[in-house]
């Protein structure tokens, strides 16, 4: 409970940080760039983290493939310990254009080409997840650490799901009809209130015991 | 102050109405393909030398892989002898 109190400390201190100032967190995820174009990663290299070897980018789908109120989603990712250029997609966050959280949600391997791990192997590595950065992206990476540790509940939850519709296939792996596996629709200020009630929940975690 | 003061000091409602005088982000815009040629084209990295920031091409790792990182044959790629930490 403390870990996920000074998780939302932490995202809260960013985002209040960037509305204070009229800013999007949205429009610092772009890393100085003016424009938004679709497809393109923000940072355009994508920021690798050299000390635990996360990285992540924003980006934004064509209008005719994007969520409704969505502006663009960070892709989080991590390396596998002692294999760090084999990285999983941990979770993607989706931000309205205020820069608010909106939604979590997980992806299939083509869409990522990832290393694949299964929602044991990654839930296991989600307690010391960090992601850093200095300049610009400093605060983004803390939002992203924060943000991991605010909805590890739900993170667990959403790849046990993943799993779940892959049903252990390995060909559903390259289904071009399945893209997104599994999502959760997300409400920060709420989640925040909710660090002060300790029995609250706003989502179940998952059933599944990992051995 | 502990983190769970600090949030009720700036409390999360505080925050949906300071959310309110944020501007919004610029709005994505298409691609243009031309501008994707150019970009590729003058591609710095490439200019020195170096490995091309996506040697795999722009478009086929979008089809292959549309949120794949980027750099993927760089991520696989293992360091050389001496080289990172």
């Amino acid at each position: 409970m403390q870990r996920r109190a000074q998780a939302a400390g932490q995202v809260l201190a960013v985002q209040w940080q960037f509305a204070s100032q009229g800013r999007s967190l949205a429009g610092a995820a772009l890393a100085g760039a003016r424009r938004f174009v679709e497809w393109a990663h923000y940072p355009r290299e994508d920021h690798v983290d050299s000390a635990s070897g996360a990285r992540f980018f924003y980006h934004s789908h064509s209008a005719d493939q994007r969520p409704a109120g969505e502006h663009g989603h960070f892709h989080v990712f991590v390396p596998t310990p002692g294999e760090p250029e084999a990285i999983s997609h941990l979770i993607a966050i989706s931000l309205d254009a205020k820069g608010l959280p909106v939604a979590l949600f997980t992806t299939n391997r083509w869409v990522t080409g990832e290393a694949w791990r299964d929602a044991c192997t990654l839930g296991a590595l989600l307690p010391a997840f960090s992601l850093d950065a200095r300049g610009r992206l400093a605060p983004v990476a803390r939002w992203l650490s924060g943000m991991v540790a605010l909805y590890e509940d739900v993170i667990l939850a959403l790849l046990h799901e993943r799993d779940r519709r892959l049903g252990g296939d390995p060909a559903a792996f390259e289904n071009r009809s399945l893209h997104v596996l599994s999502q959760a629709r997300i409400d920060l200020p709420q989640r925040l209130q909710s660090i002060e009630a300790p029995h609250h929940s706003t989502r179940e975690v998952t059933d599944v015991a990992c051995v | 102050m502990t983190p769970a003061r600090r949030i009720k000091t700036v409390c999360a409602s505080a925050l949906v109405v300071a959310m309110g005088g944020v501007s919004a982000a610029p709005a994505p815009t298409p691609a243009q393909p031309t501008q994707a040629a150019a970009s590729a084209a003058s591609n710095p990295c490439a200019a020195k030398g170096r490995k091309a920031a996506n040697p795999c091409g722009a478009a086929r790792k979008r089809s292959a892989n549309p949120c794949g990182p980027a750099n993927p044959c760089g991520a696989k790629r293992k360091p050389k002898t001496g080289e990172g930490g």
